[in-house]
């Protein structure tokens, strides 16, 4: 069962808002979930707590080369609002 | 990887009407019909059949026509030497990236969204002259199993439009099934590609993880996300296979593997190959599936094949450890959905970027997209990291150890697909976890990234296509298809929703 208090954490993390209904029906499914994988916590393994990669060359890194880029006029194309080819976004900081 | 023409072998029983990949390049190949005059019948069919299931969500005509016109021009440079899929038209799950059109993963938050690069798998197909018809309908960010939760409404079930075509990618398979596409490209994260394709009676494949490039494959949950072929048959679903997979820069996750194609390997011999039987993967399924898969298992022991027992210890384990950890994928990976570089933004007043970005994510995203970011954040937060996070990865680890001893046991693992055939869409439990459950035979083999297949073996008694899985362990496909393709070749199973999809008389 997710309390109150982990379901707001939950949702300021997540920048998600919930009304008061949406808040009762996504605890009730939330705790659903959570009974049904605490399963897990039942189980001792020696296994590691790392990720067994699923594929060798995803641990490796790329070569730092070079490359073709998007170009910017293309990357600001779906964005609402730009300027001088940057993103325009409200300002995060408090001053002025 | 050009697979070309002079590799067709067609192996199809005389008398019966084929949309299959191998025929229809056979007709292009011999000049029966040309890829625009193929590609008008399909866009005439999807104008006629598609406002009965909602397959597709964009029809790309002009696109289509063009790339069709092309095809023709390049077939007659380039004569025998032309590949297989060139000139067939094709549809792609609305998650995958083609530069120039919408990619909206039938979500508000991407509803105007324009691709600016097109996905490597997708960008192969068309190298090899595939023709785009459109994109097709999926579950909000492919987050469900009934096609049925993002913008464009639901996907119906081409057999029984009353019914599911399944999910995520039902919308790709119902359009495989009705004929209105030869073959599609859909996602498989937990099922997402196989179960609809057993529900639609089409074949479903889920390659090995790494072997194809998720590069603009919109991402729900990377480390179980693997772009999947939907197809008529077995052998098109390795021609798309060989087509699509290979080594990516873009996909550091690819292998770096030199790849035989597996159309080659295709003979329908499966004389001692052993087949191993999980008896937890029959339990809750209904006597019709039951006795289906007996059947195929019995035609199985006919081939020449050796059926053992194997057990899976942790297989109790496979969903909570592919809900914590997936979830935990898609917390993250949905960080980026904020409204300021591309998707949707709220027109609602602001006080600063948080309130911003949170009424824009509130606002656009579905029930379970939300459900599944709240509760990866919550499995990852400092009081559940160790107990569920970490727990989930030894799980998992645990999970593949086991299939690396069941593999010493057997060369592959047949079990049903589904517990049951398509759905009613009023199946609605009231605890959101027995949907979840139904997921059971399809999980495992992403949450160890592992070969699978559906294919139809047989119908329920409302004439509804059943589903069989085979598994198969890492970079195994070629064994996969091949045991496929023996049953499929040897099955009198014939199946038809009836509704004048373009098809051609053997």
């Amino acid at each position: 069962m997710i309390t109150e208090k982990d379901f707001e954490n939950a949702a300021e993390n997540a920048l998600l808002y919930f009304n008061d209904e949406e808040k009762e029906r996504f605890m009730k499914d939330m705790s659903s979930v959570i009974e049904f994988v605490s399963v897990v916590k039942t189980v001792n393994s020696d296994k590691p707590t790392a990720y067994k990669p699923l594929t060798i060359s995803a641990t490796e890194l790329r070569e730092d080369v070079i490359g073709t880029t998007l170009p910017n006029e293309e990357a600001l194309s779906n964005a609402d609002s730009s300027e001088d080819g940057y993103f325009v976004i409200k300002r995060r900081s408090k001053g002025e | 990887m050009l697979i070309v023409q002079k590799m067709v072998i067609l192996s199809l029983k005389g008398g019966v009407k084929v949309s299959n990949i191998l025929h229809l390049s056979n007709l292009l190949a011999h000049k029966k019909i040309s890829s625009v005059e193929l590609t008008k019948q399909y866009l005439s069919a999807i104008r006629k059949i598609n406002p009965s299931i909602n397959a597709y969500i964009n029809i790309t005509e002009e696109t289509a026509i063009a790339q069709a016109k092309k095809a023709d021009d390049l077939r007659d440079t380039l004569g025998g030497n032309a590949p297989v899929l060139l000139g067939i038209p094709m549809a792609l799950k609305d998650n995958l990236a083609v530069r120039g059109l919408n990619t909206t993963c039938c979500s508000k938050a991407l509803e105007n969204f324009k691709s600016t690069y097109t996905a490597t798998a997708v960008q192969k197909l068309f190298d090899s002259g595939a023709v785009l018809l459109g994109k097709t309908n999926m579950d909000e960010f492919a987050m469900g199993s009934y096609t049925n939760t993002g913008i464009y409404g639901a996907t119906f079930n081409p057999y029984d439009t009353t019914k599911s075509s399944g999910g995520s990618s039902g919308g790709s398979a119902a359009a495989v099934a009705s004929k209105i596409a030869a073959y599609t490209l859909g996602t498989d994260t937990a099922g997402s590609a196989r179960q609809p394709a057993s529900f639609c009676g089409v074949v479903g494949y889920k390659p090995t993880y790494g072997t194809v490039s998720r590069y603009g494959a919109i991402a729900l949950a990377s480390s179980f996300d693997q772009i999947s072929p939907i197809a008529n048959s077995v052998k098109d679903c390795a021609i798309i296979y060989d087509t699509i997979k290979g080594f990516d820069i873009n996909d550091m996750t690819t292998i770096k593997q030199i790849y035989a194609p597996c159309l080659d390997k295709i003979d329908g011999n499966v004389k001692n190959v052993k087949i191993g039987i999980v008896n937890e993967l029959f339990e809750n399924c209904s006597k019709d599936i039951t006795d289906s898969l007996h059947q195929a298992i019995e035609m199985y022991r006919k081939l020449g094949a050796e059926i053992v027992d194997v057990k899976v210890p942790h297989i109790e384990f496979a969903l909570p450890v592919y809900y914590i950890l997936g979830c935990a994928e898609i917390s993250s990976n949905f960080g980026r959905y904020d409204g300021i570089r591309y998707g949707y933004k709220t027109t609602k007043p602001y006080k600063d970027v948080d309130d911003f970005i949170a009424k824009t994510r509130s606002e656009s995203f579905g029930d379970d997209v939300k459900r599944r970011i709240m509760l990866g954040i919550y499995f990852l937060s400092q009081n559940n990291f160790n107990e569920y996070f970490l727990k989930a990865i030894q799980l998992r680890n645990e999970l593949v150890s086991d299939f690396d001893e069941a593999f010493k046991q057997c060369d592959l693992i047949l079990s049903p697909t589904t517990p049951t055939t398509a759905t009613s869409f009023d199946y609605n439990p009231e605890n959101v976890v027995d949907k979840y459950k139904a997921d059971i035979c399809v999980v495992m083999t992403n949450v160890c990234g592992l070969p699978a297949v559906s294919i139809p073996c047989g119908k329920d008694k409302l004439g509804l296509p059943i589903g069989m899985q085979l598994m198969g362990a890492k970079n195994s496909d070629c064994k996969v298809l091949n045991a496929a393709f023996a049953f499929e070749t040897n099955s009198d199973l014939k199946l038809d929703p009836g509704l004048g999809g373009v098809t051609y008389d053997i």
